[in-house]
């Protein structure tokens, strides 16, 4: 699902600001060599994070009433399991 | 395409989670995600990307769009090409009905166990290079997100009492216990189910103080966990597959991984200010919903979870995946400290 919204995101929805907290490249120096490489073959990309940059409301509730309150359509992205979260 | 972004309000949510059925259910947003749904005449899944008016007019939107951003942009086009020809009746809820919505907002958000003071990281998971020869296959780099919550008090478990450099501390089993049942489980594809109990063999996580500065105290975790579960015979989607083609007449599934980390912990704040735990694995088994069905792709195989430090954005405050129908933090009757 990550794929499938960074796709989104990369093709249609490129925002400039940054609204999550996206994982960093600090380094880490107690770590072991193998465990290091694991964490930068693992850690998303900065593009594979882009969806990252949209204000995503995080239930439709929020979408609604957002929605209504700033005189706009809502987009609703709905999946088995947290579309932000674990799909 | 960020004018495009900002000129509606993106909303994303699952459509089952404890004490929510959008598809069935009754509250004010089951039935404004029903209304919609019904607009699209697409019986095949109530997952799809849809662009609608607050009230709950279908404007554009398509179950198939999951899978085509192209779509998705269509969507969101067409969707605002018909909005500044609505009336304010035709976008707008009613008066009564936008206050039934904000008050089930309001009691959503008070249920909500987000932990404020404790700890909260991000889980990302994803396969490991199995070979120098690059994988081109398309789902090959796919990676997913969970998080992962811990209480004020649970947090604080993973910090040795003796705040001297040099101190030792065994992290209690329940906690690491709950990390092999609950988040090294393999997600990278999709879904599977959380291991109970008794198939944890390993268990363990020590922290080390490596140095004190002031209040702040840096730790080292290293530590072993290991899941293995054989199918008894009893039938489970989404955990066991069904006799076929390339199916291993006895399945078995498990994660062996081995953990190292490092974190910043704030004695006078009392929270992390940097956390990172790496579970560095062999996972086997697999199923359709986690898609390792498809290519018969049950290792054992090497795969990555990382877990670090969440943000305090809304996104981030995504429950854990294991909030589920039984409980959070809940699996075959036992429970890990949350209710």
């Amino acid at each position: 699902m990550k794929k499938f919204v960074s796709g989104i995101i990369a093709i249609t929805l490129l925002c400039g600001t940054g609204i999550v907290q996206c994982a960093d490249s600090n380094s880490l120096p107690l770590l072991s060599t193998e465990h290091a490489q694991c964490r930068a073959q693992v850690l998303p990309s900065s593009s594979e994070q882009s969806f990252c940059r949209i204000a995503w409301r995080t239930s439709i509730l929020q979408g609604i009433v957002d929605a209504q309150n700033n005189d706009k359509p809502v987009m609703i992205v709905l999946m088995n399991g947290h579309p932000l979260g674990c799909t | 395409m960020q004018e495009l972004s900002t000129l509606l309000i993106p909303a994303a949510d699952q459509i089952e989670r404890p004490g929510k059925y959008l598809g069935v259910g009754t509250s004010f947003e089951s039935r404004l995600v029903q209304k919609i749904k019904k607009q699209s005449h697409d019986s095949v899944s109530l997952q799809g990307v849809f662009v609608a008016t607050p009230n709950g007019l279908l404007l554009s939107g398509s179950h198939e769009a999951i899978h085509d951003p192209r779509k998705v942009e269509e969507h969101m086009r067409q969707g605002l090409k018909k909005w500044p020809k609505l009336s304010a009746v035709e976008k707008f809820l009613s008066r009564d009905e936008f206050a039934e919505a904000a008050v089930e907002l309001g009691i959503a958000e008070e249920k909500s166990q987000y932990p404020h003071d404790g700890l909260v990281l991000s889980s990302i998971c994803r396969d490991l290079p199995r070979s120098t020869t690059p994988d081109t296959s398309p789902d090959r780099n796919a990676y997913n997100l969970d998080y992962a919550w811990f209480r004020k008090d649970e947090a604080r478990a993973f910090v040795p009492t003796q705040t001297v450099k040099g101190s030792r501390h065994i992290v209690p089993r329940n906690l690491v216990e709950r990390l092999a049942c609950f988040h090294f489980v393999d997600l990278v594809r999709g879904h599977t189910s959380s291991y109970p109990k008794d198939a944890v063999e390993r268990a363990e996580l020590s922290a080390e103080v490596i140095d004190v500065k002031g209040e702040l105290l840096s730790l080292h975790f290293m530590g072993r966990t290991r899941t293995s579960e054989v199918h008894n015979g009893v039938h489970i989607e989404g955990k066991w597959n069904a006799p076929g083609p390339g199916i291993p007449k006895l399945q078995t599934r498990g994660v062996d991984a081995k953990l190292e980390g490092q974190a910043v912990y704030d004695l006078k704040k009392e929270r992390f200010v940097s956390f990172t735990l790496i579970a560095l694995s062999s996972r086997w088994g697999g199923n359709a919903y986690n898609g390792r069905l498809n290519e018969r792709d049950f290792g054992p195989a090497p795969m990555g979870i990382v877990l670090e430090l969440a943000g305090k954005s809304r996104a981030e405050q995504v429950p854990p995946l294991f909030f589920g129908p039984e409980g959070p933090y809940r699996v075959g009757g036992s429970s890990y400290g949350w209710k």
